[in-house]
């Protein structure tokens, strides 16, 4: 893995775990992206990008007690690390930075 | 599909069961709870929503879309890393182990290193055997066109065909790509006033340069036989007459008169090639120097190896009948007399190991010694295997204790196989990198073994191939030792209840047996082949031979017209007692024949193809070959050179004509050359002793000039002054002509040149593989005597002499080599009947070879264990019985 790099799939997914501990597992974080984008996203590809992140550092996870639904299986819940949270404010930062730079038309 | 049984439990759906099954399989354990209870909440969410049938289907879309490499991925697990531990354990238990048992691991090491190096020395040179002439780019293509002759007297089959056959067939099948002639011519070329014979001349087509892959060192291919007076030289002629210098655009004069410009040199033909020469003239050249009309146009006979290269994927059986139907037709001069030439096709590189006719090239290899070289290298292996595996269950309760400890630590039999294996490839890889070294060293000074310089290519793919053939050996090797101790039961290995090298004893008998029987059929194969070719070597050919210089001069008009004053000035030397001249009719090396009507008993003209030679009135006496009935050629009558013919006795044999005596007057050929027979020679061997004398006919030369060659029969006790008066007087008569001469027993001891190479290798490999089954003897004798040394002490103690001792210990494994003698007899004796089948003068089996071949085995065996017997019998019964 590239060092701290952030992908935009991936800063959306750490967004919305920070923003909503609550829903933070998978299929939880797949309707939200569903609700806030309007984009289909299939469930296999953010497992993907969770797993990433994990071995990135950036969320740290549980097995935490699931729904019904799920035939009495656990789901793996995600936690935003210390380094996650710092990652997220760096480029929402630099992100600041370069809107300051644009001058309203 | 999955909702068969669902609705007796609740009348709730679940999701396809296969599909549930199918995620199960592939999903990574630590992964599976999150990502099937993901899919079942999907599952169950389409459901509440009403979409029950679209539900199963998307469940199957994502089992199918989450079969991913993150989500099939098996985590690094505790074990596995762990297990990297334990192979370094193995390896250095493997290493502590070789130390503590070093006479059984040096043993191993030693047969096996041996073996490794013969076996890739033999394969080498069969990989060499079995690419002959494949580095040629259209060799797939190439065939050579010989044919099988029928006359009424007699049938053979010869590498040659008829000349037109090279100059026309491209021209009249359009399936014959292109045709070239390869025939053989000598001359003498001279450069400022040294002058040579060049016997390794060639004659060819044009097309020659484009059909074979000739690497080209100078001068354009297209150019190389454009001008009649034109040579290639091939890179070391080029060095022998220019050195250094460019010998392109050169001029050599060719048989002292005819200017030749070198137009090209090419690189020396490989060593696996059939096809061998130094010098390359064109077709056209030879019509002018040999003063032939027909060459284009004849097509009987046989007088040049002739090679056509198809078109890929040639119909060549319709080919080969339309070929035979168009020759039929023009040779109707052989048709009228009952004789035929029916052409085949050989594909050129089958031509080294599968083509044994007349006129072949005498640098072809046997494919009957590639199988038995091939056997003998995977014998030797299998020696060495025996060895190991017999050396490793001998000293098997050394290793008990290792294995009962680390089964109580809970290491499962199979870790303990995998142990004995990687121990086993492992001594099989320092093996093979050794051997590896050995046959980098051994290769160059095998060569003259081997017959030629061996090219060694080595690339990544062979250094693979070896790598896995020792990985194969290794487990060979280890197979039945990792599994034979790996069974041992901790319990009773650490009660001490094991009784020492008793595990697997039948079978490690066995294999002694096993291996002490090849040993034993390789030495009666030996003594059987040396007692054959010292048999060959001392034969009567019928002729003798000690005397006798032949010297070639090529029929050299120079030499022709002195051949009075040579002979008058040879003979004034008491040594030289009988000078003959004649034409192509050496008696070692390829006599030529042609077709003559013969008359029968019964007074009838049968047409017949005899070899024959062409002499003058002292052969018969300079090569000493005896008269059956009538007289040889004699000056007193004066029509011999028209009207008189001789024949040998299976020419008399073959027509049919009862006795010497009654051939004598029998008539030969059409009139007016009609001969009558008057005398019968006794058979000499003109071929070898691999083949039957053949018929033979005697004809005196009509001319002179036709000479080409002299044999003198000489007093050689003196050799240095014998032929130092040869070449002064030869100087002083043809200071043109260089003096070619050889000693005639040479020439027929060079004639068995591949047989005395067959020995020399078969005896190198004999002895090896007898060594190294006494490696193997040596350290189970060792192994064995150490677990009886109690044994020993108290038999010792109670009364036995040494002699009943050493008798005690030697009797097992004499009586094992006894029963290897026993197999060994038949086996030898049915694969040396068929070697010596392909003599035609042989000797027979006789049971002193057997008897030779026991003795020294068991000699052999019993000095390698006499030092551990003799050991074991005169130690003091003190040492051995006062520990415990």
């Amino acid at each position: 893995m590239k060092g701290t790099n952030l992908g935009e799939f991936e800063e959306l997914v750490l967004l919305i775990a920070v923003a909503r501990p609550e829903e933070a597992y998978s299929v939880g974080i797949a309707k939200i992206i569903d609700e806030v984008t309007d984009r289909k996203v299939v469930h296999s590809v953010v497992h993907a990008c969770l797993n990433r992140l994990l071995k990135k550092g950036f969320l740290s996870s549980e097995m935490k007690a699931g729904s019904n639904k799920r035939g009495g299986r656990r789901k793996r819940v995600y936690t935003i690390t210390p380094l996650g949270m710092k990652t997220l404010e760096m480029v929402k930062a630099q992100r600041d930075k370069l809107w300051a730079m644009i001058t309203p038309a | 599909m999955g909702n068969d049984n669902s609705g007796l439990k609740e009348n709730k759906p679940t999701p396809p069961k296969w599909a549930d099954k199918f995620l199960e399989w592939y999903c990574a354990p630590h992964q599976l709870e999150d990502v099937q209870g993901a899919l079942y909440e999907y599952y169950y969410d389409k459901i509440e929503n009403g979409q029950a049938s679209r539900a199963k289907w998307f469940f199957i879309l994502d089992v199918i879309t989450h079969f991913r490499p993150h989500i099939i991925k098996r985590k690094s697990s505790h074990f596995a890393s762990n297990s990297l531990g334990m192979y370094k354990e193995i390896i250095k238990t493997a290493i502590r182990n070789f130390r503590k048992n070093q006479l059984a691991s040096i043993l191993n090491l030693l047969g096996l290193t041996i073996s490794i190096t013969s076996f890739l020395l033999i394969w080498i040179w069969i990989h060499q055997e079995k690419n002959f002439d494949a580095f040629h780019e259209h060799a797939a293509d190439i065939y050579r066109i010989p044919n099988t002759f029928k006359s009424e007297s007699e049938t053979f089959s010869q590498a040659v065909s008829g000349p037109a056959l090279g100059a026309q067939l491209h021209k009249l099948f359009p399936q014959v790509v292109n045709a070239t002639r390869f025939g053989s011519t000598t001359a003498v070329i001279k450069l400022g006033d040294q002058s040579y014979f060049e016997n390794r001349i060639r004659v060819v087509d044009p097309n020659f340069f484009d059909m074979f892959s000739w690497e080209v060192l100078a001068g354009d291919k297209a150019d190389f036989l454009r001008e009649l007076n034109s040579i290639v030289l091939t890179e070391s002629l080029a060095k022998k007459y220019f050195g250094e210098n460019s010998a392109l655009g050169q001029t050599l004069i060719m048989d002292n008169e005819r200017p030749m410009k070198v137009t090209g040199i090419l690189k020396d033909p490989p060593a696996n090639s059939q096809l061998q020469f130094e010098a390359i003239t064109s077709m056209n050249l030879a019509k002018v120097r040999w003063e032939t009309q027909d060459m284009d146009t004849n097509w009987g006979g046989g007088w040049f190896h002739t090679y056509l290269q198809l078109e890929p994927n040639a119909d060549q059986e319709n080919l080969m009948v339309e070929v035979n139907k168009l020759i039929t037709s023009k040779l109707t001069f052989f048709t009228e007399r009952n004789m035929s030439y029916h052409y085949f096709l050989q594909p050129l590189t089958d031509i080294h190991l599968n083509s044994d006719l007349r006129y072949d090239f005498s640098n072809n290899g046997s494919a009957r010694n590639v199988s038995i070289f091939t056997a003998v290298a995977f014998i030797i292996l299998l020696l060495a295997c025996i060895n190991y595996i017999n050396l490793s269950t001998a000293n098997a309760i050394r290793r008990a204790k290792e294995v009962g400890i680390k089964k109580i630590i809970g290491a499962l039999r199979t870790d303990l196989i995998k142990q004995f294996l990687i121990e086993s490839t492992l001594i099989c890889l320092i093996s093979a990198l050794i051997a590896l070294g050995l046959v980098y060293f051994l290769l160059p000074s095998s060569a003259n073994f081997l017959g030629y310089d061996i090219a060694l290519n080595v690339n990544a793919l062979s250094f693979l191939w070896l790598f896995l053939g020792t990985l194969v050996l290794g487990l060979v090797a280890g197979f039945f030792p990792a599994f034979s101790i790996s069974a041992f039961k901790p319990l009773s290995v650490l009660k001490g209840q094991l009784k020492s090298g008793k595990q697997g004893a039948l079978i490690r008998k066995s294999l002694v047996v096993l291996q002490f029987t090849a040993t034993i059929a390789l030495i009666i194969a030996i003594i059987t082949v040396n007692g054959q070719l010292r048999y060959i070597q001392n034969k009567d050919l019928g002729m003798q031979t000690d005397e006798v210089i032949y010297v070639s001069y090529r029929g050299l008009q120079s030499v022709n017209n002195n051949q009075e004053i040579l002979k008058n000035e040879l003979l004034k030397s008491a040594a030289f007692k009988s000078i003959s001249f004649y034409r192509n009719s050496h008696p070692v090396g390829g006599l030529s024949n042609s077709t003559v009507q013969v008359e029968t008993e019964a007074g009838k003209k049968v047409s017949s193809s005899l070899y024959n030679i062409r002499v003058d009135e002292s052969y018969a006496e300079t090569y000493g070959i005896e008269l059956a009935a009538g007289r040889f050629f004699s000056e007193v009558f004066p029509t011999d050179s028209t009207n008189s013919v001789l024949v040998n006795e299976a020419a008399v044999a073959s027509f049919g004509w009862g006795s010497p005596e009654q051939a004598l007057g029998k008539k030969m050929g059409v009139a007016p050359f009609e001969r009558t027979v008057v005398g019968v020679v006794k058979d000499f061997n003109f071929e070898g002793l691999h083949k039957e004398v053949a018929p033979l006919r005697i004809l005196p030369i009509r001319n002179k000039d036709d000479y080409s060659e002299i044999a003198l029969k000489a007093d050689l006790s003196d050799p240095f002054k014998t032929l130092g008066f040869l070449e002064k007087t030869w100087k002083k008569i043809n200071p043109e002509v260089p003096l070619d001469y050889t000693i005639m027993n040479e020439d027929i001891k060079d004639q068995y040149q591949g047989e005395l190479r067959f020995r020399s290798i078969f005896l190198v490999f004999s002895i090896l593989s007898l060594v190294i089954a006494c490696l193997g003897l040596l350290g189970l004798a060792t192994a064995l005597t150490n677990q009886r040394i109690k044994e020993i002490g108290i038999r010792k103690v109670l009364g036995a002499s040494n002699f009943n001792l050493i008798k005690l210990i030697s009797r097992e494994f004499l009586l094992l080599v006894a029963l290897s003698i026993v197999l060994a007899t038949p086996l030898a004796w049915y694969g040396m009947e068929q070697w010596l089948a392909g003599f035609a003068y042989r000797i027979d089996m006789s049971w002193v070879f057997f008897l030779s071949a026991g003795c020294i085995a068991l000699g052999v065996a019993l000095i390698t264990i006499s030092y551990q017997t003799l050991k074991a019998a005169l130690s003091n019964p003190v040492l051995s019985l006062r520990t415990e």
